[in-house]
């Protein structure tokens, strides 16, 4: 198999930026992107949302279906939980009323399907409020492919935001 | 529909609620739609604007 032509790739000018080179210098894994993400143009898609998730309920936060001839290529997936970010304290005060936790007990979590297909999920707590998952072989969304991403969690009701990040191609 | 698949086709950003867009940015033509949605979920008006 011969090299792919990483010379004739070319962006559509004010939207290039780090993600996709981040996918081009960082390419540690074995498995390489598909050929198609080296031969076409691209440009950047930013897919985010923002809701309530509670437990016991699968609520859809975003629903993109990739368009005709297009491949969608994603690159990072950001959780943020948002509320208190309390990394290092203890869940009960130093002081005070042991029985009135400072950190609330909550854990939200999203999971990433493909044309209703599970693939990942990504949880956060109060402890690591915000999540970034890095893929550095990209999930890949072909044309027609459907791309959900559902919130929930297991304790607690709580706000999440939700950044998919990538690269669409054209022809 | 066919207006709002489009817009999305080309879109940079897609800010959704529910699974639904209400917010598209086009960063190559300058522009971002805010898509209004009525009771029963149907896209009723998609207002558009330039970041000029």
């Amino acid at each position: 198999m011969s090299e792919p032509e990483v010379t004739d790739i070319t962006f559509d000018r004010p939207d290039y930026t780090a993600g996709a080179f981040i996918v081009f210098t960082g390419q540690t894994s074995d498995v390489a992107p598909p050929g198609e993400f080296w031969a076409r143009r691209g440009y950047q898609k930013i897919l985010t949302a923002s809701a309530h998730v509670s437990p016991g309920t699968s609520l859809l936060l975003i629903y993109y279906q990739v368009g005709a001839g297009r491949t969608l290529f994603v690159t990072d997936i950001v959780l943020e939980m948002e509320g208190p970010s309390v990394v290092g304290e203890s869940r009960y005060p130093a002081t005070g009323y042991w029985y009135f936790p400072r950190v609330p007990n909550q854990y939200a979590v999203i999971g990433i399907y493909k044309s209703g297909t599970f693939i990942d999920e990504i949880g956060a707590t109060p402890y690591i409020n915000i999540v970034h998952k890095n893929y550095r072989t990209p999930l890949t969304y072909y044309s027609g492919d459907v791309l959900e991403v559902k919130g929930s969690a297991y304790i607690g009701t709580t706000k999440v935001f939700v950044m998919v990040t990538g690269y669409e191609t054209t022809e | 529909m066919k207006r709002l698949n489009e817009l999305m086709e080309q879109a940079n950003l897609i800010e959704f609620r529910d699974g639904k867009p209400v917010k598209i940015v086009n960063y190559r033509e300058r522009k971002s739609y805010q898509i209004e949605y009525n009771e029963a979920g149907e896209v009723v008006r998609i207002i558009e604007s330039s970041m000029e």
